[in-house]
């Protein structure tokens, strides 16, 4: 789900570093307000686990391949803002020192899994009843809800920056991105969702004994 | 100034991970070797070794663009070495299925980025975890 360098004008990619920094700086606060010693040790994991997900391709048939994201657990547990503070470090990482997304695109790609993923998974946790249903559709929509954004994001480009006729950033149209991008990640959702059942449950039982 | 040292030291360390590239044209082997800053590994010497022999196969030096281009012309595994006077240099093993070559890299090579990356988030989280010992003492 990365978004590689070139796809993006920079008329997007500007005002979206702007509104990525503001919201970044914001986070911290709010992460710095709440930051508890005893609850380092599982940012780290959850956040080294983001890592490893968001890094492996899995391939699916026809040819395409998915990542997982792992922003859920680390929303529902912590919080939206939270998870977007430590996910876009994440990002970060992935697209200044790894090559895994583009240094352009880095603010769509943070604000589309870090800041819409954690605050759709929190919002849809918190909507459906905080139970195991709403535990995997927390799961299941946040992920199809980053995918979608990304695909109008991009499908958008085709539209709007045009040369002599032709798409000078990413070419494809809504009708080609959005079906290429929320078709495979319906599985990737199901994984997301069931991570979520596995994960919050064993998590919150460790913090509770923790006190 | 200890600061420096350890800069310089790990951009010297930086400089010398040569890096490489591999696609097919045709049932050929193009390889190419760079830098991190994308500079070619031009005019090296090199030498292809087929799966158990130490004669070379194919040897010669690598072109402007830091290529070295070879058609293997029997299954199994080929190691592509380039080196230069100086000490830099690389070992590429290829696994050759009549069709395709595939890079045969070790898992800890593959994954590289992952345990970095990792590596580096827990030593972000550790020196927070200073800082918050700091702020809440």
């Amino acid at each position: 789900m990365h978004i590689p360098d070139g796809f993006i004008a920079p008329q997007v990619y500007l005002p979206a570093y702007v509104i990525n920094l503001g919201l970044f700086f914001y986070a911290l606060k709010v992460f710095r307000r709440w930051l508890r010693e005893r609850t380092i040790s599982y940012l780290a994991s959850l956040s080294a686990f983001a890592f490893v997900l968001t890094s492996i391709a899995l391939p699916l048939p026809g040819g395409t391949s998915v990542h997982g994201l792992g922003v859920g657990p680390m929303a529902i547990l912590f919080g939206p803002w939270v998870a977007f503070a430590c996910l876009s470090v994440v990002f970060f990482l992935q697209a200044f020192f790894f090559g895994l997304g583009g240094v352009s695109s880095f603010p769509i790609n943070a604000l589309s899994i870090a800041f819409l993923g954690s605050f759709s998974a929190y919002g849809v946790y918190r909507l459906f009843g905080r139970g195991r249903v709403a535990l995997f559709l927390s799961g299941f929509l946040s992920t199809l809800l980053s995918a979608l954004f990304i695909a109008l994001i991009l499908g958008l480009h085709s539209y709007l920056f045009r040369e002599h006729g032709r798409p000078v950033y990413f070419p494809l149209g809504f009708e080609v991105v959005i079906p290429a991008l929320l078709l495979p990640h319906l599985f990737v959702g199901v994984g997301e969702g069931l991570l979520n059942l596995l994960m919050v449950g064993f998590l919150r039982r460790r913090l509770s004994l923790e006190g | 100034m200890r600061h420096i040292l350890v800069l310089f030291l790990f951009s010297l360390s930086y400089a010398h991970d040569l890096q490489h590239s591999l696609r097919m044209e045709g049932s050929c082997a193009v390889l190419s070797f760079y830098f991190p800053d994308e500079k070619p590994f031009s005019y090296e010497s090199y030498e292809v070794l087929r799966e158990g022999e130490r004669v070379p196969f194919q040897s010669g030096r690598s072109d402007a663009l830091g290529r070295v281009v070879f058609c293997p012309d029997r299954r199994g595994l080929w190691t592509v070495r380039v080196f230069s006077e100086d000490g830099h240099g690389a070992e590429v093993r290829l696994r050759f299925d009549g069709s395709s070559l595939k890079d045969k890299r070790s898992i800890f090579e593959r994954y590289e980025k992952v345990f970095v990356g990792v590596a580096l988030i827990f030593g972000i989280f550790g020196l927070l975890e200073l800082f918050v010992r700091r702020w809440r003492g």
